[in-house]
C-alpha cells in the first residue's frame, strides 16, 4: 500500500485544504456514512474507521515515538478521535483530521517524553555512523525505521512530519512552535544523517 | 564544500529556494562533483522516505479501544443535575442519581468490604468468632489502621468485586418488584453498559494480561458496576 500523504495547508483553521494523492479529500460516501454513525454512538462505524485508517495512524506513532509506544498511542489516538468526533466538521477527510488528531497527540507525547530521550540528542550521528558500518543490507523500509528511532529528536519529528507524512514547514513550524528556519535546518540535518546511513 | 550551498540543498530538492538562488545552485552543482553526488544522497532519502508503506500493528488494539470506549460511554450517560432532587426518586432523577454515584464514589464499597465484609477474600458472614481462624482474621476496632493500609491493595480485587455484585444482584432482583418498569429498564441499561465494559476489558485482557491500563480499567468497570448495583437497591428499599 502507498503511504497516503496528508499536507495539510490549513492546521489552525481546520478548512478543507487537505490533501492526499490517492483519496477523495472528503473520504468516500461510506467513510462519511460511518463518521456520522459513529459520531451519533455507532461503535462498530468506528471500528470500521478504526480498520480503515490503523495503519496509517500507526505507522505515524511508530515512526514518530518507536515500537515500544506506538501501540499504547495508536489507542490514545483512536479513543480521542471518539470522544472528539462530535466536533468534526466533515469539511475535510476523517482521514486528515484523524491525522490531525494523531500528531497533536503524538507530539504530545513526545513532550513528555523528552527528557528522556535527549540522551539521544547529542550522540545520534555517532551512533548512526558506528551502526551504518555493521548492518548489512536489510530492506530499505526497516533500515530507516530502525535510522529514525536513533535520529536526534528534533530532526526525527520534522523529518517525519515533513518527508514521511508530507506536512510543510510552515505547518510544521507551527505545530512545533519553532520557525521555518528552525525546521529547515533540522530536516537538512536529518537528511545528512539518514544519507549515511541508508548509501551504505 | 561551501556551506552556504551545502545547507541549502534540502531547500533546493523541495523546491523552495528563489529562482536565482537555484541557478546560482546549479552552476555550483555543475561544477562541484562532490555536492552534485550529496544532492543525489539527498534526493535518495527523500525518496525512499516517500516510498515507505504503513503496516498496521502486530496485535489488534480494536478490543482495548473499544473497552475504553465503552468506559466513555458510561460516563456519558451522566446528565447535569440538581442533586436535591434526586431525593424524589423520579425516574429521569434516579438516571442522574445512578450517574452521580458512578462519578462520585471513591470505592466505599472497597473500603467497608476491607474492613468487615471481607476477610481474605470470603464473605464475613461465614467468619464468626466461634472458630479460632476466624478469631485471628477478624478485624477489629483496634485494627482498623491496618486494615484500611491492607485495603489500600487488596489481594483480589476482582474476586471482592465479584462477590459484592452478586450479593447486590441478589438484594436488586429480591426488591425487583418494587420498582416501576422504566426505572428497571433505565438500571438494566446501565447494567447492560458496564457489562459490555467489563466483557471487552476482559477479553483484551485475555491478549494481554499484564497490561496496567487494562487491569485497572476492568477493576473500575466492576467498581462501577457495584456502585450502580448499591444505589439499585438501596432504592428497592425506598420503595419498598
Amino acid at each position: 500500500m502507498a503511504h497516503t500523504r496528508y499536507p495539510i495547508d490549513c492546521m489552525n483553521t481546520g478548512t478543507a485544504l487537505a490533501e492526499s494523492r490517492n483519496d477523495d479529500p472528503r473520504g468516500s460516501s461510506d467513510e462519511q456514512d460511518d463518521v456520522r454513525r459513529a459520531a451519533a454512538g455507532d461503535v462498530q462505524a468506528f471500528e470500521r474507521l478504526y480498520r480503515a485508517h490503523v495503519a496509517r495512524i500507526h505507522g505515524l506513532t511508530r515512526r514518530m515515538l518507536g515500537d515500544d509506544l506506538a501501540d499504547e498511542v495508536t489507542q490514545d489516538v483512536f479513543v480521542r478521535a471518539w470522544s472528539k468526533l462530535d466536533s468534526f466538521r466533515g469539511d475535510a477527510a476523517f482521514g486528515t483530521w484523524l491525522h490531525r488528531v494523531a500528531v497533536n497527540l503524538v507530539l504530545g507525547r513526545r513532550k513528555e517524553l523528552g527528557r528522556r530521550r535527549e540522551r539521544f540528542i547529542g550522540d545520534g550521528e555517532a551512533v548512526l555512523e558506528r551502526e551504518s558500518r555493521t548492518r548489512e543490507s536489510p530492506t530499505v523500509r526497516l533500515e530507516l525505521e530502525a535510522a529514525l528511532e536513533r535520529l536526534p529528536d528534533g530532526a526525527r519529528q520534522v523529518f517525519v512530519l515533513h518527508d514521511v507524512e508530507g506536512y510543510r514547514h510552515r505547518e510544521i513550524a507551527e505545530l512545533l512552535g519553532v520557525t521555518t528556519g528552525t525546521t529547515k535546518a533540522q530536516l537538512h540535518r536529518a537528511r545528512m544523517i539518514l544519507r549515511r546511513y541508508l548509501s551504505r | 564544500m561551501n556551506d552556504d550551498r551545502f545547507q541549502r540543498l534540502s531547500e533546493y530538492l523541495d523546491g523552495e529556494l528563489s529562482e536565482p538562488e537555484s541557478a546560482a545552485l546549479e552552476q555550483a552543482l555543475e561544477a562541484d562533483a562532490e555536492l552534485a553526488g550529496l544532492l543525489e544522497q539527498l534526493r535518495e532519502v527523500k525518496r525512499v522516505a516517500g516510498d515507505v508503506d504503513d503496516r498496521g500493528p502486530e496485535t489488534d488494539l480494536w478490543p482495548a479501544i473499544a473497552a475504553r470506549i465503552d468506559a466513555e460511554r458510561v460516563v456519558e450517560l451522566k446528565p447535569a443535575r440538581d442533586s436535591r432532587r434526586r431525593l424524589t426518586f423520579t425516574v429521569p432523577q434516579f438516571a442522574a442519581a445512578m450517574i452521580a454515584t458512578l462519578v462520585m464514589g471513591t470505592g466505599a464499597l472497597w473500603m467497608a468490604s476491607s474492613l468487615g465484609e471481607f476477610v481474605g477474600g470470603e464473605p464475613a458472614a461465614t467468619v464468626s468468632a466461634e472458630t479460632p481462624e476466624a478469631a485471628t482474621t477478624s478485624p477489629r476496632v483496634g485494627e482498623l489502621p491496618v486494615r484500611l493500609v491492607e485495603s489500600a491493595e487488596p489481594r483480589n480485587p476482582s474476586r471482592k468485586s465479584d462477590v459484592a455484585i452478586a450479593a447486590l444482584e441478589a438484594r436488586l432482583a429480591e426488591g425487583r418488584d418494587n420498582l416501576d418498569s422504566s426505572t428497571v429498564r433505565i438500571i438494566e441499561e446501565s447494567l447492560a453498559t458496564i457489562d459490555r465494559a467489563i466483557e471487552s476489558a476482559s477479553a483484551a485482557l485475555e491478549a494481554d494480561p499484564g497490561n496496567v491500563w487494562l487491569n485497572r480499567h476492568l477493576a473500575d468497570s466492576k467498581s462501577r458496576k457495584v456502585r450502580l448495583l448499591e444505589k439499585a437497591a438501596a432504592l428497592t428499599a425506598v420503595r419498598t
